[in-house]
């Protein structure tokens, strides 16, 4: 089982916050110790109110860090009071972090990287771009949203030179349909397929994946409570285990980045 | 100052500030977080005879000041347990209890008695009181028989103070208390959480996959201290208390009714150094109110006004 990561309790003040899609926000905030250690595929817990009401933090992967400057980035989506209270976050406000959490997911140092990436699920796999510039080439960057006012402007979140792909479900900005019907005509011998989004999405891209026998990662985003390993509560399902108490797993600490063929979806 | 206190069977912590089952882990492996030797204690995971795999997720859901959970005794079962959690456990510098569950009378006495001849494990907080474990667990704290029952089987074979872990999903838990002191507990813990439920009003599905599952945090707070205090009032053995202790004055409250050492558990998924907080807290109260002994504070309730 893995150790517990070793993260930090920090106050991070926003630098930046601003809508890049209806509804879905950046936010940029400055926190040193998160910044200098945190890896793709790792996430920060942050405290939406001090008081009690939210009362858990609320669970956001990282987009991409300046480690010099002290900075990293989120985007999230606003679905409820945590969220909501975030959104109206003024430059110079703060909000008590834990991070980094969960394991760093490093990619196949070979091979095509298809990136498949739905909603604000688009998050950690623009932080492998950002993070593996030796691996850009090899990258294919897939986009879905519901429709064009929810898809952000990916130019500004993605290196450049990022070969990107979109799709929406009514068609207004890319291809018209799911962005997982796209994925056919970008795989190449030798692919990995990594995605993150919602639920179906990425049930969907690991199916897609395994009929193709291709290796494929999902970031899981379940609810949590702690984030670092002991309540017990993110728990996926596996397809094996070798005792009972593995069948279920922590997404955020065994996770999030997980085999998507080894669990149950 | 000494804040120093008896949780049961002459075992003595260094403070009155544990941390609760089911919210730390198994202990040690938290010892990058913060320096576990200044808790007066921590109370491990639960562990069941067999290896668990627990409940259908989700497992959690957040409610106003508080939150759902239906985690379900996820645990390697005690052979693995003892193998691999013990020795790391037995090495921390604090009070060292091992929260065990069983599905009968002699299962928890089993249990209990593979402890005897191991170092490093100060006492067993019998979990009579989950509200998860369809098998065992609350089924063996909601009766004044079988809480008793259950604590003179494991008193019967175990060399180790036995503290036991009450319910509040009962008619009367001062009742199930005294049972289970009759029945031989050097020390009574309370509250395990109250069973609760959610609803998914967009799909009419219950949130947890368990359906229902057990409330704590702050939410709880006010309740668990009613209880506890009908408790301290009812037995003359120790009672840790806790209930959605979140902050220094929270923990204050317990003590101040009588409980001999408070336990704190979600507060730590939020601050997972709540319980330093609360130490320090502590101290700087007996500190400005001119207390040397935690014992001067425990149990100092005075009477409401007028009366």
């Amino acid at each position: 089982m893995p150790e517990i990561p070793h993260f930090v309790q920090e106050q991070a003040r926003v630098l930046s916050n601003q809508p890049v899609a209806k509804g879905i926000y950046l936010m940029r905030l400055e926190a040193p110790a998160v910044s200098r250690t945190c890896q793709p595929a790792q996430f920060v817990q942050i405290l939406t109110d001090p008081g009690l009401s939210p009362f858990l933090r609320r669970p956001f992967s990282a987009l991409r860090v300046d480690r010099d400057a002290g900075w990293f980035e989120i985007i999230y989506d606003v679905i409820g009071p945590g969220t909501e209270r975030m959104a109206v976050a003024k430059i110079g406000d703060e909000f008590d972090i834990n991070g980094p959490l969960g394991q760093p997911f490093v990619p196949p140092n070979t091979g095509r990287l298809l990136l498949v990436g739905g909603g604000v699920g688009l998050v950690p796999l623009a932080f492998l771009a950002w993070a593996h510039p030796e691996r850009r080439n090899d990258m294919v960057y897939l986009m879905g949203a519901a429709n064009g006012h929810r898809m952000p402007d990916m130019a500004a979140l993605l290196p450049q030179n990022l070969v990107l792909h979109l799709a929406t479900d009514d068609g207004s900005v890319g291809h018209k349909g799911f962005v997982t019907q796209l994925i056919a005509e970008h795989v190449v011998p030798n692919t990995t397929v990594i995605t993150c989004g919602p639920h179906a999405m990425m049930a969907q891209v690991a199916k897609i994946a395994g009929e193709r026998k291709l290796p494929c990662f999902a970031s899981l985003e379940n609810h949590m409570a702690c984030g670092f390993g002991a309540c017990m509560g993110c728990v996926v399902a596996y397809k094996e285990a070798t005792t009972p108490d593995l069948q279920y797993r922590r997404v955020c600490l065994e996770g999030p980045m997980v085999n998507a063929h080894a669990i149950v979806w | 100052m000494d804040l120093s206190t008896h949780i049961g069977g002459g075992l003595k912590i260094k403070n009155p500030v544990m941390m609760a089952s089911g919210t730390f882990g198994h202990g040690a492996e938290y010892a990058t977080l913060f320096d576990l030797s200044r808790l007066g204690g921590v109370v491990t995971k639960t562990i069941t005879f067999h290896a668990r795999a627990g409940n259908l997720p989700p497992r959690t859901v957040e409610t106003p000041s508080g939150m759902l959970n239906s985690i379900g005794l996820t645990n390697p079962g005690i052979d693995a347990f003892i193998r691999d959690k013990v020795p790391p456990l037995a090495a921390l510098n604090t009070g060292r209890v091992v929260s065990i569950a069983g599905t009968s009378n002699e299962e928890f006495a089993e249990m209990a008695r593979r402890f005897n001849d191991l170092d490093g494990v100060d006492a067993l907080e019998l979990n009579i009181s989950s509200p998860n474990m369809k098998d065992g667990g609350m089924l063996f704290g909601c009766s004044e028989t079988a809480a008793h029952d259950v604590t003179r089987a494991v008193k019967a074979v175990s060399r180790l103070p036995i503290i036991v872990k009450l319910t509040p999903n009962v008619t009367d838990i001062a009742a199930i208390a005294v049972a289970v002191e009759e029945g031989g507990a050097d020390g009574i813990a309370l509250i395990n959480t109250l069973l609760g439920m959610a609803v998914n009003i967009h799909t009419r599905r219950p949130v947890l996959g368990n359906i229902t599952g057990g409330l704590s945090g702050p939410a709880i707070k006010p309740v668990a201290l009613a209880l506890t205090w009908k408790v301290v009032n009812r037995v003359s053995v120790p009672v840790i208390g806790m209930g959605g202790i979140t902050t220094v004055q929270d923990a204050l409250e317990f003590l101040i009714i009588g409980a001999s050492a408070i336990q704190v558990g979600t507060a730590t998924f939020v601050h997972h150094s709540a319980a330093l907080e609360i130490i320090d807290g502590i101290a700087d109260y007996c500190k400005a109110h001119q207390l040397a002994n935690l014992s001067d504070l425990v149990g100092s309730l005075q009477p409401p006004l007028g009366r």
